[in-house]
């Protein structure tokens, strides 16, 4: 028999940093999350993409998708990944192996979270890349806005902290579509519904906010306030749930029970002061100006040197509408050749901001700018100038005389015949602009040609077919094509 | 088991429970049946139902839900994804081999327990929506949640029963999409109304291949898990 002397106490041993990594390493290679990578490819395809396409080719309108589109439906998926991860150890009933471990719970729990999230901006970085890549080689002026992507990372963290604390805490097979399911409900409806019908100054916390006008971030700096306020708030919740979780995994330890009250409360102060910076924010029309964060430099317009084609007169555009500048001289000069020669007529035609038309700026709620359509030109000065906002342009400039500048040709002939100040005019103005803009060759558009088919129909059969559509009518169901 | 149950391959009795029904045999049937359904944890499966029940209830009570516009859809499909979410879910197995190779009763109970939990789940959000105006009305619902129930039967043959959750997930995100720009095709059927005969179709089939794909061949299980 050999005798063996052990150490009365043993020295604790510090964890190399290698080992860490390695740690991270192992839950990066089995997240489930590499899973749903060609999934969530594909939805952004189908979604996001396909919306951003749609748009006009401007930087900041493009990236309007990012908060609005992308980051709800990763959110979805990064919840419910981070619910089961986090649920692992409870499914497996291994909760007892891994809190007797080396390592703290704590650690080997902030690994796993961290192998999910990981994966889940990657995810979407990378379509945030492709979108930023595919804008690069269409649009004339600016650059990418990063704001948008930082607000968006921030949010997919704390639902990825969100979810995985759930799966921590609540270790069961539901949790994870549960948690799916709720990060979408908090979406839709306590952000969009609850909060903008009690609350609206908090409904600017969420993520899902309107698309701005066509012109947005071109003429003045759009205000990062907002997004300052955003990565905040959710910022604090991630610090909150993975402090939270600190404390819950402690198993006594007072160093680390200590390091997550202090990692909590922190995380806590940040969540207020999101939350109070929102209370005090306010909507204009470059964005949202929170005044504890806002920059009055970003108040200054931007300067450029306006982009002129002469046509019956000259007509002149921001160089980031250089584009549609063919089309626009195209679609007014029909309109400038009846004009020319009556008094009043416009000598020039500039392009102005939506946001500095007064009449543009309606606040449609709280966190919504909305436009008049037809009253987004002005004319002013003597001689008469004709300032018109581009608010609504196709994502890609087509074939002149094409209908798609009709917008800006009804705003042209209402500042010319109609009312100041951008109110609807009198019918027979109404009946004088109509004809004008027949005669320009401007059509009616698709809903009003349907409202002339429907009209022309046998008042029997109108009936008829409402009785049969009237549910789906109310619903939003009806395509204009399916109108008789 | 009795020696009664084991017995050479010579007039062997090929089944555990007895042709004829007895006291003893139906007893033992509803013990399998007891045991199966808390082994796929259908009384929480129950629960969360109920839970997205009242959701709607609740959504329509307080008028969460716009009037008018695509964007009535957009909370009631919802939450039928997420009931049929939960229902895909109950198919995950904590046994794996040893059960598939001693159960042969398996399929039935796998049949019947997707199919009772998607009756169960069409009755509790249309209780939820009693005598409230629910946009698309019963047959949308009915027609929703089996066609999403589907998708999540198919996705816990092929990805596995606990993550079978991102197929109608997946469903879900397209199908808002497709509400809020107005696409219309009856393979989403959510977009369509619930007279479309065609979506409901579609729902249908994906539905009857679901609970088949299940029923044969029940939820494929990964090492992961």
């Amino acid at each position: 028999m050999t005798s063996v002397t052990l150490p009365l106490g043993s020295k604790p041993q510090r964890i190399r940093p290698m080992r860490r990594a390695r740690l991270l390493r192992l839950e990066l290679r089995h997240s489930i999350m590499i899973l749903l990578l060609p999934l969530l490819g594909a939805l952004f395809y189908f979604d996001a993409f396909h919306k951003a396409v749609g748009y006009p080719p401007f930087w900041f309108v493009r990236s309007s998708v990012i908060l609005h589109e992308l980051v709800p439906d990763v959110s979805l998926f990064a919840a419910g990944v981070a619910a089961w991860t986090g649920s692992r150890e409870g499914r497996r009933e291994t909760v007892d192996l891994v809190t007797m471990a080396a390592r703290p719970r704590w650690a080997t729990a902030l690994a796993s979270f961290a192998g999910t999230t990981i994966w889940t901006l990657a995810a979407f970085l990378g379509c945030v890349a492709v979108l930023y890549g595919f804008t690069a080689t269409q649009a004339s002026w600016g650059g990418p806005p990063w704001w948008p992507v930082a607000a968006g990372a921030a949010v997919l963290c704390a639902f990825c902290a969100l979810g995985f604390a759930a799966g921590l805490l609540l270790p069961s097979r539901f949790t994870a579509p549960l948690a799916a399911l709720v990060t979408f409900l908090v979406l839709i409806v306590a952000f969009r519904v609850v909060l903008n019908e009690s609350h609206p100054s908090f409904a600017l916390l969420s993520p899902m906010n309107s698309v701005p006008p066509g012109d947005a971030g071109v003429f003045f700096h759009y205000f990062p306030d907002l997004y300052i306020v955003q990565i905040m708030f959710f910022a604090g919740i991630v610090v909150v749930v993975l402090g939270g979780l600190g404390l819950v995994t402690a198993s006594g330890s007072r160093i680390v029970s200590r390091t997550a009250a202090v990692v909590t409360a922190l995380g806590l102060a940040a969540v207020g002061t999101g939350m109070g910076l929102a209370g005090t924010a306010r909507v204009e029309a470059n964005g949202v100006v929170s005044p504890a964060v806002h920059d009055a430099a970003s108040d200054w317009p931007i300067t450029y040197t306006p982009v002129c084609q002469q046509g019956a007169i000259p007509v002149c555009v921001h160089p980031a509408f250089r584009a549609y500048l063919p089309d626009l001289v195209a679609a007014l000069n029909p309109l400038i050749n009846q004009f020319a020669g009556l008094p009043g007529a416009p000598v020039r035609v500039e392009q102005s901001s939506s946001s500095t038309t007064l009449e543009l700026s309606v606040a449609v709620s709280s966190t919504e700018i909305g436009t008049l359509v037809g009253a987004s030109a002005s004319l002013t000065g003597n001689p008469p100038v004709l300032r018109l906002a581009l608010t609504e342009v196709p994502s890609q400039p087509e074939p002149p005389s094409s209908q798609s500048l009709g917008v800006e040709q009804g705003a042209f002939v209402d500042a010319f015949i109609g009312p100041a100040g951008g109110t609807l005019g009198d019918p027979a103005q109404a009946a004088i602009e109509a004809a004008l803009l027949h005669n320009a060759g401007s059509l009616p558009s698709p809903a009003a040609q349907a409202a002339n088919r429907f009209a022309g129909l046998a008042p029997s059969v109108q009936r008829a077919w409402l009785a049969t559509h009237l549910r789906a009518l109310r619903s939003g169901h009806i395509a204009l094509a399916r109108i008789p | 088991m009795t020696p009664g149950h084991v017995r050479t391959r010579a007039g062997a009795e090929s089944r555990i429970l007895p042709h004829v029904p007895s006291l003893a045999s139906a007893t033992a049937g509803l013990r399998l049946v007891r045991l199966y359904v808390a082994s796929r944890r259908v009384p929480v499966a129950l629960g969360a139902l109920v839970g997205c029940s009242l959701v709607l209830r609740a959504a329509l009570e307080w008028h969460w839900i716009p009037s008018s516009g695509p964007l009535t859809q957009q909370l009631p499909v919802l939450l039928e994804a997420g009931t049929a979410s939960v229902i895909a879910v109950t198919t995950y197995s904590p046994f794996g081999e040893p059960e598939r190779a001693t159960g042969c009763w398996l399929p039935y109970l796998r049949f019947g327990t997707a199919g009772v939990l998607t009756g169960i789940a069409i009755g509790l959000l249309s209780a939820g929506a009693a005598a409230a105006h629910l946009p698309g009305g019963t047959l949308e619902v009915v027609r929703n949640v089996a066609g999403m129930t589907g998708i999540g039967l198919i996705s816990a043959a092929l990805i596995s029963g606990g993550l079978s959750w991102i197929g109608p997930m997946a469903y879900l995100v397209l199908s808002e999409d497709a509400i809020l720009n107005t696409w219309r095709t009856p393979w989403i059927w959510p977009t369509t109304p619930s007279q479309d005969s065609a979506a409901a179709l579609c729902a249908a089939l994906v539905f009857v291949a679901g609970a088949a794909t299940i029923t044969a061949w029940g939820a494929r299980r990964r090492a992961a898990e």
